[in-house]
């Protein structure tokens, strides 16, 4: 009798402590996969979420037997407030179920919002319970609301796509929690990549691959997106906007791996192709000769040839190779050059040297951070790269 | 009164772990990485001679006066009269930590868990489990200790190497470039979490295997907490840089951003669960010195009959003393060093300088237990 | 207070075969304890303002914190 009450009183304490006493189910939940934020007029805000739709997510591996392919699998809505929670609030009026956060894989940014500061969302993704400090942001150049509408055809719901696209490492990534350390440090800039919505062009699909699918009607929303370049953010401010090729120039400033395609012009009329396959770095800041502190960055890449384009390189030869790599060497020091000179230009430190000078040589940070963004152009870089290509793959030669 | 029982080693060690690390790794870490920032850790480690100080003294004292607790030993050596200010010290801390600690969890827990529910639904659950446990005798404390404390450090160290990859060494860098003063700050902090060892003085007497090895067992305990407290520290300050000393509950956050594999992640709720098991046994480890002190220091053979009502006043207190969870960080950030270190280096420190003297006191010779 | 009165009557049944085996002291000290605790718990439902015990700690520790413990800002980030 005694040991029952027990028993039963431990029951009811684990299902009030295990949190059923106002319990959301999981369909009272709107799910949110992406959300963008816009500057609106007159300071306010707008947030467009992308939720998703359970009945009409697929299995890929099939067995679905109901849900037609033609239903999208998100939906999209909007709300404006004069405050970020403000539009939230907003949006948990139009919506009949809990938003929950927690599901969040891409939160993008349009340019206005960029421009003005994105401070009040990194604000909101940290202080938030739900939201996953990993996951990334990215910039649009023009609203970040069109892309959460377009709807690529290899992949649903879009915001998957730009996930995995993220994922890949083809480009720069910035989590929030990174975003955030950069607004916590003023002197520091942060890149955060570039999302460009592709317009559809009237026959033959835009982005390359899918064959002749049909893509479900509305020819009239974007198709699909691509990661672009990246946006250059210093105390939470878009400052300028970097190309691709200069992002992989400030990646190899960085320290960051980034897989890619190089083409050298070798000789002798020759094209090749090369793919970074893995490198190395060391980054620090050292004292030069005179005693100037210089930032010094060592890259020690790994790279494969996967491609003969033209002309018959005798890849046989050691030495050959060996004059590749130095062709490399080349390339990469002048992508890593367009981006340095670009950061020096704004004033914009998303290469992380100021860290770096407070990491390696603190006396003379102490000096110099008052003014960073002023002494950084004339701080001198040494960078040293290595390369080397290790394999040419399954062929020596075709011709 | 004495249990007929005795602690072994391994739950002394993990009775302390619980007592010391069960808050000081859930909360040290952001107060070091903003005093100290990228030395955090070295602030986690500097201080241990405090907590070591209080088992150095019981040591003496058990040689001295052999099994019987600070308070015994302070009715023995001063005198009824002089053990009441000494009684008084004790309760003033064990009442002033243990709301503290319930209102951390329950912080916690509306933090990470239980936003909407009701704050004095979640205190007085927290208390219901260190009340049942303390009113079963410290035994029962003991092996809930045994238990719990190795699930929730196993699951803080089982994140944290799931964790490894998003870990900035660089952020570990320069090393002390503030000087010494901030790292001092920090040790001045972490110092008054490790002096909670002074709680000891009350358990340590129900050694089971010898004064040796129970030292040992504490002394294990507390080298535990301080080096998870360090590796914590580190851990923090590496993923989050800047942000460590900014977020609240940092492991927590730390969390946030681990994620194994693409799906599987939210750890932090896991964590929550291991961590608040773990809290049930430091509440209970200081609400039984409480229920203890308080009997002792009355009179009473049994100290059951306070535990219901001193249980209610110990929420009450957690509810009612600081109005929200930044006043209680702000407490803990600048009140708590000081009261608590006075407290829990001088009470015993008192008693043994008292031990001492009357050793020396010619005609007085040796004294005994009552 | 009929609450009260009801929590009295509970805790009542609840302690009673303790509060046999229990002696005078014993019972006395239970009885003190649940009296604080309804004494307080009246005190805060009513606003009434009574000292805490962090405003005694601040007020004895403010000045040693002021001067020991001020945060200095990190420029190494």
């Amino acid at each position: 009798m005694k040991t029952g009450f027990r028993l039963v009183a431990a029951l009811c304490a684990g299902l009030i402590l295990a949190g059923c006493w106002d319990g959301i189910v999981l369909t009272g939940l709107e799910l949110v996969t992406a959300a963008a934020f816009d500057a609106a007029p007159a300071g306010a805000m707008r947030v467009t979420l992308s939720i998703v739709l359970p009945a009409s997510l697929q299995s890929p591996t099939g067995g679905g037997t109901g849900a037609s392919t033609n239903s999208p699998a998100t939906a999209t809505v909007s709300a404006e407030g004069g405050t970020l929670e403000e539009a939230v609030s907003a949006l948990a009026l139009q919506l009949p179920g809990h938003i929950f956060w927690g599901h969040t894989r891409v939160i993008l940014i349009g340019a206005g919002l960029a421009t003005r500061g994105i401070a009040p969302v990194v604000d909101f993704l940290m202080r938030s319970r739900a939201t996953r400090l990993s996951t990334d942001m990215v910039v649009t150049r023009g609203l970040a609301a069109s892309v959460l509408t377009a709807s690529p055809a290899y992949r649903t719901p879009g915001s998957d796509a730009l996930f995995d696209a993220l994922r890949r490492r083809f480009v720069a990534r910035a989590p929030v929690y990174e975003v955030a350390q950069s607004l916590v440090t003023p002197t520091s800039g942060i890149l955060i990549p570039e999302v460009e919505v592709s317009q559809p062009s009237p026959p033959a699909g835009g982005p390359s691959g899918g064959g002749g699918s049909g893509t479900t009607g509305s020819s009239t929303t974007p198709t699909g997106f691509a990661v672009a370049g990246a946006g250059a953010f210093q105390g939470g401010r878009l400052r300028d906007w970097l190309t691709q090729s200069q992002v992989r120039g400030a990646l190899w400033l960085l320290g960051r791996t980034l897989e890619s395609v190089v083409r050298l012009d070798a000789p002798n009329g020759v094209v090749v192709s090369v793919k970074l396959t893995g490198a190395r770095f060391n980054r620090d800041a050292i004292r030069l000769p005179g005693g100037e502190a210089a930032i010094q960055v060592q890259v020690d890449a790994q790279d494969a040839l996967t491609q003969v384009d033209a002309g018959s390189p005798p890849l046989g030869s050691a030495k050959y190779l060996l004059l590749l790599s130095h062709l490399l060497d080349t390339r990469i020091r002048q992508q890593a050059d367009a981006a340095l000179s670009l950061a020096r230009t704004d004033g914009v430190d998303f290469l992380g040297f100021g860290r770096l000078m407070a990491e390696y040589q603190p006396v003379f940070w102490q000096r110099v951070h008052t003014d960073w963004p002023a002494t950084f152009p004339e701080v001198p870089v040494v960078l040293q790269v290595r390369s080397h290509v290790r394999t040419t793959g399954n062929l020596v030669n075709l011709p | 009164m004495r249990e007929d029982w005795g602690l072994t080693p391994y739950q002394t060690a993990m009775l302390t772990l619980a007592l010391v690390g069960g808050t000081s790794v859930i909360v040290l870490p952001s107060i070091l990485a903003a005093y100290a920032g990228q030395t955090a850790w070295l602030s986690a480690l500097l201080p241990l001679p405090a907590g070591l100080l209080p088992l150095l003294i019981w040591r003496d004292l058990d040689r001295r006066l052999p099994g019987l607790t600070l308070l015994e030993q302070a009715r023995a050596v001063l005198g009824p009269a002089g053990s009441i200010p000494v009684g008084a010290g004790l309760i003033a801390l064990f009442a002033s930590v243990c709301p503290a600690i319930l209102r951390q969890f329950a912080d916690l827990i509306s933090a990470e868990a239980l936003p909407r529910t009701p704050e004095i639904v979640v205190l007085g659950l927290m208390m219901v489990v260190p009340l049942y446990g303390v009113r079963q005798g410290p035994e029962v404390v003991a092996r809930l200790a045994e238990i719990l404390v190795p699930l929730a450090v196993g699951a803080l160290v089982i994140l944290g190497s799931a964790g490894l990859k998003d870990v900035v060494f660089n952020h570990l860098r320069p090393f002390m470039a503030q000087g010494p003063g901030p790292v001092l700050q920090g040790s001045l902090e972490a110092a008054a979490w490790y002096a909670e060892t002074a709680l000891l003085t009350l358990l340590l007497p129900f050694h089971g295997y010898g004064r040796r090895l129970a030292i040992t067992g504490a002394v294990a305990g507390l080298l535990i907490a301080a080096g998870l407290t360090a590796v914590t520290t580190a851990w923090t300050v590496a993923v989050l840089g800047p942000l460590a000393g900014r977020v609240t509950f940092p492991i927590f956050q730390v969390t946030r951003v681990t994620s194994v594999a693409k799906f599987l992640t939210h750890l932090d709720s896991m964590l929550v669960v291991a961590w608040v098991a773990a809290g049930f046994v430091k509440t209970a480890v200081w609400f039984y010195a409480l229920c203890t002190a308080v009997a002792a220091t009355v009179g009473l053979r049994d100290y059951r009959p306070l535990t219901v009502p001193l249980a209610g006043l110990v929420v009450v207190g957690a509810m009612t003393w600081w109005a929200s969870s930044a006043q209680l960080t702000g407490w803990v950030f600048h009140d708590w060093v000081f009261w608590g270190l006075s407290l829990e280096l001088g009470i015993p420190a008192a008693v043994w300088i008292g031990a001492l003297v009357r050793a020396k006191a010619p005609r007085a010779g040796r004294v005994t237990a009552p | 207070m009929m609450g009260v009165g009801a929590a009295l009557a509970c805790l009542w049944l609840f302690e009673r075969g303790n509060l046999r085996r229990w002696g005078a002291a014993e019972r006395v000290a239970f009885w003190a304890g649940w009296l604080l605790l309804f004494a307080w718990g009246l005190a805060v439902q009513g606003h009434v303002p009574l000292p805490t015990l962090p405003q005694f700690t601040r007020w004895l520790f403010r000045p040693l914190w002021e001067r020991l413990l001020t945060v200095q800002p990190n420029i190494y980030w």
